[in-house]
């Protein structure tokens, strides 16, 4: 009998390292693409805060969060209040400065 | 250049609507932020399903929407997402990334969605996990309108009149994560199942004989025919002994699942499957030799069905199908969220047009999944949604819909590569009941395009017009640019014989003949 083609999908994602999966797609990067430190860090804090972030995955994109704030030029999903929308503004930099 | 001839009086067999299904499947975000966002969302809704999606999926008109698996329906117990939603029990859907879902999306949204949409509900019943009673309950829950238990209990949960079931799976992928069964123990199975599924309203004893709900049994995966010939067997005895004069069959649909990967199928079993964007010219042809042999596939299904079934009452019903990429970068693997190409929309066109010619034997397709996982038609991100490649496809196709298939052939010639051999064209033709013709066609060259000679024989042609999708091979609608790929005016020109059009390499074709 021929495998089933979802069962060794989820067989392979079980022996999964994702974390090294997310930091090698990010070191990845090219610079042109990828966002700066500080910026990385203060949309990861505003996910952290985020009730539809579950085990650093996001709820509206299906992203892993890490990621997808390495990502410059894209946004938070979340509808009618994203939490990166201040990303360059005082608020959210406030939150992660006292965080640290 | 290549002939192409169409026969408008030799017609063949009608193109059920449900040829251009879909199938949405609790994995990823198909269901939940796709489909499902709840009526207190910021997203505009209809009770709880986002709007923009109705809209879209009215717009090609959905004629069949399967739910709510998959692998999922073999681990799904339906009275866990009825009544109240904060009554609700959470579930852990442990096949795909292990994610809570709280049901808010269960049995009344799935089929108040279906109404609102004005298509048929093909739901998928647990055979795996589940009881016998668990899915005859269920069965009677949606459609019965007696005095059973069942519907009083969807009474009391604030729907009065039953709902009307389109067709009704009994197990998903027996073979594998429905069961890992073999097929003779599905086939037995199958019978105790069926059965006991009885919309009890009107005559019992009656409903003994007569199936008030049509019956779909789990098919073979891809190029399985044991499967199908054992199941077709013993599904096609006389089970009661009654020596009935006309044969009965205990089911009318059986399903066939057939994936493409973008690269090597080992792939799939390493995690390296190519992502849908990444491809070179080599697989491009490796991709669409694979999607074009599904036509095979399913004329040896159909052989083996016809040695029980030669009149072509059971349907082929090829619910899961299309291309299976790897993820977008940075996205749960486990969401199999993947983009969609000119490749995929390629791939629906060939598979569409295979589909169509064997409309006497194929009564259903779903295409997997619609929104937010495989070979979706829609793709959202918070209150953005895209609509893919292959989404354009089947609005250009939906004219296809209960038309009545042409006899129709055209001169392909082979291309692609040693090992990745696919025709040149693929096409099909229908005429509807105003006797308006449709012929659907597609280049699947990378790099030339194709001038095509029409011939019509047996009607006079009025007047013509034409839709084209044509971008680069590797354009794909992204939420920052979500109208790189959308169909345009296409020119086409009548001639005495017929008509005469042009096909950009990797492009889809519509045109439409009033005569």
């Amino acid at each position: 009998m021929s495998p089933c083609p979802w069962c060794e999908y989820l067989k392979h994602l079980y022996s999964k390292d994702f974390e090294a999966e997310i930091r090698q797609y990010i070191d990845s990067l090219s610079q042109d693409i990828k966002a700066d430190d500080e910026t990385i860090k203060a949309r990861l804090s505003a996910c952290s805060s985020c009730e539809d972030c579950k085990n650093g995955m996001c709820r509206y994109c299906g992203c892993f969060v890490a990621a997808r704030a390495a990502k410059k030029q894209l946004s938070c999903p979340k509808p009618s209040e994203p939490r990166w929308t201040n990303i360059h503004g005082q608020a959210i930099y406030d939150d992660f400065e006292e965080q640290l | 250049m290549a002939n192409y001839t169409i026969n408008a009086q030799n017609k063949k067999s009608v193109i059920n609507k449900d040829i251009y299904g879909h199938f949405s499947e609790h994995l990823g975000r198909c269901i939940y932020d796709g489909i499902w966002v709840g009526r207190e969302s910021p997203i505009p809704n209809v009770n709880g399903v986002r709007k923009d999606v109705i809209d879209a999926l009215k717009q090609i008109r959905i004629p069949v929407l399967r739910w709510p698996g998959g692998c999922f329906a073999d681990t799904y117990h339906w009275m866990d997402a009825i009544g109240p939603q904060s009554e609700r029990r959470s579930i852990e859907n442990k096949g795909w990334g292990g994610v809570i879902e709280d049901n808010s999306f269960g049995t009344h949204e799935f089929m108040d969605m279906c109404e609102e949409l004005g298509c048929d509900a093909y739901l998928s019943g647990n055979l795996g996990s589940g009881t016998v009673r668990e899915m005859s309950d269920w069965v009677d829950y949606i459609a019965g309108s007696g005095d059973s238990e069942m519907a009083k209990l969807r009474r009391k949960n604030g729907r009065e009149k039953p709902w009307k079931i389109g067709y009704w799976g009994i197990g998903n992928e027996s073979w594998g994560c429905g069961g890992q069964m073999t097929p003779e123990y599905y086939a037995d199975l199958y019978r105790q199942y069926s059965h006991f599924i009885h919309v009890c309203g009107g005559d019992a004893f009656s409903s003994l004989f007569t199936r008030s709900v049509k019956q779909i049994a789990s098919g073979p995966n891809s190029i399985n025919s044991n499967w199908t010939r054992v199941v077709m067997d013993k599904l096609s005895q006389d089970v009661y002994g009654l020596n009935l004069k006309q044969k009965r069959f205990m089911l009318d649909g059986i399903s066939l699942h057939y994936y493409v990967f973008g690269g090597d199928p080992s792939d799939l079993m390493t995690g390296k499957l190519k992502r849908a964007g990444d491809f070179d010219e080599k697989d491009w042809y490796k991709a669409l030799s694979g999607a074009a042999a599904i036509g095979p596939i399913i004329d040896m299904h159909d052989a083996e069905m016809s040695v029980f079934d030669p009149e072509k009452k059971v349907g082929l019903m090829v619910d899961e199908w299309g291309m299976w990429h790897g993820v977008e970068p940075g996205t749960n693997p486990a969401f199999c969220f993947q983009q969609n190409t000119m490749r995929d929309a390629v791939i629906a066109a060939i598979s569409l047009n295979i589909f169509n010619k064997r409309s006497d034997r194929v009564k259903l397709t779903t295409i997997a999944q619609m929104i937010n996982v495989l070979q979706s038609v829609i793709l959202t991100e918070g209150e953005s949604m895209v609509l893919t490649p292959t989404y354009h496809v089947f609005d250009m196709f939906k004219e296809h819909q209960n038309a009545t298939l042409l006899d129709s052939s055209i001169e392909a010639r082979d291309i692609g590569f040693e090992d990745a051999v696919v025709a040149d064209i693929f096409e099909s033709a229908s005429v509807d009941t105003d006797g308006t013709i449709t012929a659907t066609l597609c280049n699947t060259s990378m790099s030339e395009a194709r001038e095509i000679e029409a011939a019509v024989n047996g009607v006079r042609i009025k007047s013509a017009s034409a839709r084209l999708l044509s971008a680069d091979a590797h354009a794909c609608n992204t939420f920052e640019r979500p109208n790189e790929v959308r169909i345009a005016p296409c020119p086409v020109t009548v001639t005495p014989e017929g008509f005469s059009v042009s096909i950009p390499a990797g492009s889809v074709v519509s045109v439409t003949l009033s005569v």
